[in-house]
């Protein structure tokens, strides 16, 4: 393909007819006619303008649509992280904590506390115990908080009926549909304490305040040991954070009894573990999200301004003919504006399309109905209207200058030779020992400094972009290792606990012959050629008043110390009575390292150190004393360097065949990363290459740009001997240069972006991240992505070069 | 004496429906000979020049110059063989603005990879011969265009060239400058260069030229001496 004159300046003739029946003024007709003649001659222009500058009108759309297509994902996500909880919220008269207090605490002051100051509002007391629900999916054992509450409806947590119907007297209960699984329908019967209760409805609390409700008067359900009683806060003015509303609480519960309110959840802890896996995605997507609407308003500047530099002539004709400057302005901006605003809307579509299997998850988290329509609508119309008018906005800067332009001026510099910007610089390279090609196209540059400098930006962002997500894939592939233990731990052997499972519910595929006993299979492994280090761990859940879920416990029968995890703070379990927990438990319930947990049984256990790990499961890990009725059993297994994992897992697994021992051998090398990850990696990949593709249209348009001013020039030196290998290294060598600087200084800010969002993302998600995951560039790569942007500045090069390399000289001469 | 150029039936349309800029042209220039080609507007002759430099490709017939065959070339041959063989002066000399006098005198020499002393040297000797190595660290957009035109001659002939083209050279200058550019190409001409020069000026075409060719509607005819 190749550049003909014509493309180059407006055709006077299609000027003169696009002005012929409008831009003219006329001495007869109202004013309105002529406005509407005026807006006919600028529609006229403009769309000759677009036809005529096909490349930019493509570039142009093509990055206003990859960048609303990141913002409407960036803001959708952010939004819609929130959007669903806080509106269930709202609808429910959410409880913004929920206390749990002794059972010996006398009602009368619990009570008061509803009078407290900065109570809005109070639900209950309610009678609440910790006891297991006989007949639901589970383990045998495994407990659950039970209400007694008579109101489905109230000033504070209004339940959700699903199915079925409230309480309406004692011998009833009403179940989450989380706890009573498939099975159960209204009509089923259930035993808590050894009492028979008929389910009668499924019902959801907005913040999880229970996970079964009973008649308040159903007092051989609701005594017992494990007996406490249950409030619900609303505060006028709850604040923004966990620390202000346990802050809240403390002012209401003031006036209770020493020791009266064993815990507390707040609902921003229940928000925030809802919206995980979104919240811990959403900082990167908006910072790709921002670099993607700084580099198409630059792109769009660079366009309009390189549109009126090479139209100076047309512009000038335009005024001669009797355009207005303000007809000349709108004709500018008009030209981009059809390009954005067809940019715009598939962008914003397929934003949309990309958001919805993200925020499904969110649609799905337990409690809070989603309406499955993904981006919220006011998002899509808020990129809609703002990133046309962003357009526009860069494109008016240019565009007023095209209008201030004086007719004559304006096509007397259309004609006049350049002036003398960086001639020296530029005599300097060709005066260099550099080949000659190199030398003039790293001096193309300096004839356009802002050019270059617009083009060095955009190509510094999408640098930044690479070398920034880049780290950011890096650090999500240690958070996984850290989070998987994969590193320490490469086989898992996972046995059930005979009996664990109860009479009436055994696992998948059904029950084993023979069960192994997990001593048996732990020996035996530890026997096996291959194995370093072996250790066998028991599983259980128990729950902790206070505590929005059960707490699953992690019982180590050996040494455990090499099975990979981090310690974010503190130090490794030494002994019975001490255990590590997970960040999130930490972050979720308010516990400290150094604090005692409180366990059923009267057990108490230290918290010694805090350790990393992925599950959003309130994990304690510790050794085997820890569990004294397992679900699980399963051995870790570290191998000995060389040993092939494969033939390893099979001939343990050929030892315990699985059907008739329910002992499952995995090599954890070929399990799929989770799937948070795989979204994780898939949006980074997606979102670079989007980036990516946008800098390199920026150097594209900067490269056509120039090679249409310059086609002149072009067309010369090839009549005097350039080849078309010494143009096409002239025209991409016009960009390596500015591609190296940019590479040079995206470098640190990749650095500093990726070392500020990968915290934020470790806090949204919960959890404290490994030291390795910020340290994740090492020096090798840090050289390889300085050239980052010399690869984008090849790629933006490598189609116009061609054109230029394949422009016929007469062609080329022949150009004005 | 050896053919330098030869054209059989050489033939260029722009547009398949338009009528030919170049039709069944025939053209033998001998080495040493200078040919003056001059006709109307429109009449072909910067395309026939355009033809042989190899800057476009005929739509038929054969064009061979210095015994290649230009119309088979590659562009990437077709730009070492202009290197190599041919020198052109336009009308507009065609200097690049943001190059010195020497840095647009050097060029060529530089695409064609000559070694930094010998083309220094050579450009220094073209712009003493020439009258303007006072001017040579000025940019092309102070001098006159007597003396761009002379800077363009200059470059035209930095790599020794067997074949020296200049299309309407004294076009863009006064009439005292033309002056200075006929005595130029004609002393080059006495000098042995092969010289074919498209000119409505019939005062060059008779003072630089020894043949003349007459275009007309694309077809070349050979003007016998009077």
């Amino acid at each position: 393909m190749t550049t003909h004159p014509d493309q180059t300046t407006a055709h006077p003739d299609r000027t003169a007819r696009a002005e012929g029946s409008a831009g003219r003024p006329r001495t007869t007709g109202h004013a309105t006619d002529r406005r509407g003649r005026g807006a006919g001659a600028v529609f006229s222009a403009a769309r000759a303008a677009v036809a005529r500058r096909r490349m930019q009108t493509v570039i142009v759309g093509v990055i206003v649509l990859l960048s609303a297509a990141t913002t409407v994902l960036g803001i959708g996500l952010l939004v819609s992280s929130h959007g669903p909880f806080d509106d269930a919220f709202a609808e429910a008269q959410g409880s913004h904590v929920t206390a749990t207090v002794r059972a010996d605490v006398p009602a009368e002051q619990l009570a008061a506390t509803a009078g407290a100051s900065g109570v809005a509002a109070v639900a209950g007391p309610f009678d609440q115990v910790t006891a297991a629900i006989g007949g639901v999916m589970g383990p045998p054992g495994r407990e659950s908080v039970i209400v007694g509450r008579g109101e489905q409806h109230g000033p504070v947590d209004r339940l959700t009926l699903s199915s079925g119907a409230w309480l309406s007297g004692p011998g009833q209960i009403v179940l989450t549909r989380r706890m009573a699984g498939t099975l159960l329908r209204a009509g089923s019967e259930v035993t808590v304490n050894g009492v028979k209760l008929r389910v009668v409805g499924f019902a959801a609390s907005v913040t999880g305040t229970a996970e079964a409700w009973v008649w308040p008067t159903q007092t051989d359900v609701l005594g017992g040991e494990n007996a406490a009683r249950q409030l619900l806060y609303r505060f006028t003015t709850p604040g923004a954070d966990d620390a202000a509303l346990r802050a809240a609480l403390a002012t209401a519960t003031a006036g209770l009894p020493e020791g009266a309110v064993t815990g507390a959840v707040t609902y921003l802890t229940v928000r925030q573990a809802l919206n995980r896996t979104i919240s811990a995605i959403a900082p990167f997507v908006v910072a790709f999200a921002v670099l993607g609407i700084v580099l198409s308003v630059l792109i769009t500047v660079n366009v309009v301004n390189g549109a009126v530099v090479s139209g100076f002539r047309t512009i000038g004709i335009l005024k001669t003919l009797g355009f207005t400057p303000g007809q000349v302005i709108a004709v500018y901006v008009a030209q981009v504006l059809v390009p954005a605003v067809a940019g715009t809307v598939l962008g914003a579509a397929l934003g949309a399309g990309l958001a919805v299997p993200l925020l499904a998850q969110t649609d799905d988290a337990y409690g809070v109905p989603g309406d499955g329509a993904g981006v919220p609508l006011w998002v899509l119309g808020l990129v809609l209207v703002v990133a046309p008018l962003l357009v526009a906005l860069a494109a008016l800067g240019p565009a007023l200058r095209a209008g201030r332009l004086a007719a004559n001026q304006a096509i007397s510099v259309g004609r006049a030779p350049r002036t003398g910007r960086g001639f020296r610089a530029r005599r300097a390279l060709t005066a260099s020992p550099l080949p000659q090609p190199v030398a003039l196209g790293l001096g193309m540059p300096l004839a356009r400094p802002s050019r270059a400098v617009a083009t060095l930006v955009a190509l510094l962002l999408g640098a930044v972009t690479l070398v920034f997500s880049s780290g950011l894939s890096a650090s999500m592939s240690e958070v996984n290792t850290a989070f998987t233990r994969i590193d320490a731990v490469t086989v898992t052997v996972h046995m059930l606990v005979p009996g664990a499972f109860g009479p009436e519910f055994g696992p998948p595929g059904g029950r084993p012959d023979d069960p192994a006993e997990p001593a048996e299979v732990a020996a035996a492994t530890a026997a096996l050629p291959g194995t370093a280090h072996s250790t066998l761990l028991y599983e259980a859940e128990a729950r902790v008043a206070g505590l929005a879920q059960e707490v699953r416990l992690n019982g180590y029968t050996g040494d455990a110390s090499w099975t990979g995890y981090r310690i974010a703070a503190g130090r490794w379990y030494s002994g019975a009575g001490e255990v590590v927990v997970t960040s999130y438990f930490l972050r979720q319930t308010g516990y400290a390292v150094g604090d005692r947990l409180h366990l059923p049984g009267d057990r108490s256990v230290l918290i010694t150190g805090e350790v990393i790990n992925g599950s959003d499961g309130f994990t304690v890990i510790g050794d085997a004393s820890l569990v004294d009725k397992p679900m699980n059993a399963q051995i870790e297994v570290a191998l000995t360097p060389g040993t092939d994992a494969a033939a390893y897992t099979k001939a343990l697994q050929e030892r315990y065949p699985m059907e008739s021992t329910g002992v499952y051998v995995e090599d954890r090398n070929v399990g799929e990363d989770g799937e948070t990850f795989l979204i994780i990696q898939t949006l980074i990949a997606t979102l670079t290459l989007l980036l990516a593709v946008v800098a390199a249209l920026g150097v594209l348009n900067t490269v056509v740009l120039t090679t249409r001013e310059r086609i002149h020039e072009i067309g010369v030196l090839k009549a005097l001997g350039m080849t078309p290998r010494q143009t096409r290294i002239m025209i991409i060598t016009s960009m390596v240069g500015l591609g190296l600087l940019a590479g040079v200084v995206a470098v640190p800010l990749g650095i500093a972006l990726h070392h500020a969002v990968i915290p934020v993302m470790g806090d949204a998600a919960s959890t404290a991240l490994p030291q390795s995951a910020m340290e994740v560039y090492q020096l090798r790569e840090l050289l390889l992505l300085g050239g980052a942007g010399i690869l984008l500045a090849v790629l933006g090069a490598l189609l116009p070069a061609g054109w230029a390399a394949r422009t016929r000289v007469a062609t080329a001469l022949r150009a004005e | 004496m050896t053919e330098l150029i030869r054209l059989r039936d050489v033939a260029k349309a722009y547009e398949a429906a338009g009528p030919p800029a170049l039709s069944g042209v025939d053209l033998t220039v001998h080495a040493g000979e200078a040919v003056a080609v001059m006709g109307p507007s429109g009449s072909g002759k910067s395309t026939l020049l355009n033809v042989i430099a190899g800057l476009d490709r005929p739509t038929g017939g054969t064009v061979e110059v210095a015994g290649v065959r230009v119309d088979k070339l590659s562009e990437t041959a077709l730009a070492r063989f202009r290197s190599a063989h041919v020198g052109i002066i336009f009308q507009f000399f065609h200097l690049l603005d943001e190059m010195t006098v020497r840095d647009n005198v050097l060029l060529p020499a530089r695409l064609a990879g000559m070694r930094t002393a010998q083309a220094r040297s050579r450009a220094d000797e073209l712009l003493e011969r020439l009258g303007i190595a006072g001017k040579s660290d000025d940019y092309p957009a102070r001098l006159s265009g007597g003396q761009r035109q002379r800077v363009a001659i200059a470059r035209a002939l930095m790599n020794r060239p067997q074949l020296l083209l200049a299309d309407e050279p004294t076009g863009a200058v006064d009439q005292q400058a033309a002056a200075g550019v006929r005595d130029l190409l004609h002393e080059l001409s006495a000098d042995g260069l092969t010289l074919l020069l498209v000119t409505h000026d019939p005062q060059l075409a008779t003072a630089a030229g020894r043949r003349l060719i007459t275009m007309r509607d694309g077809r070349a005819t050979e003007a016998v001496p009077a």
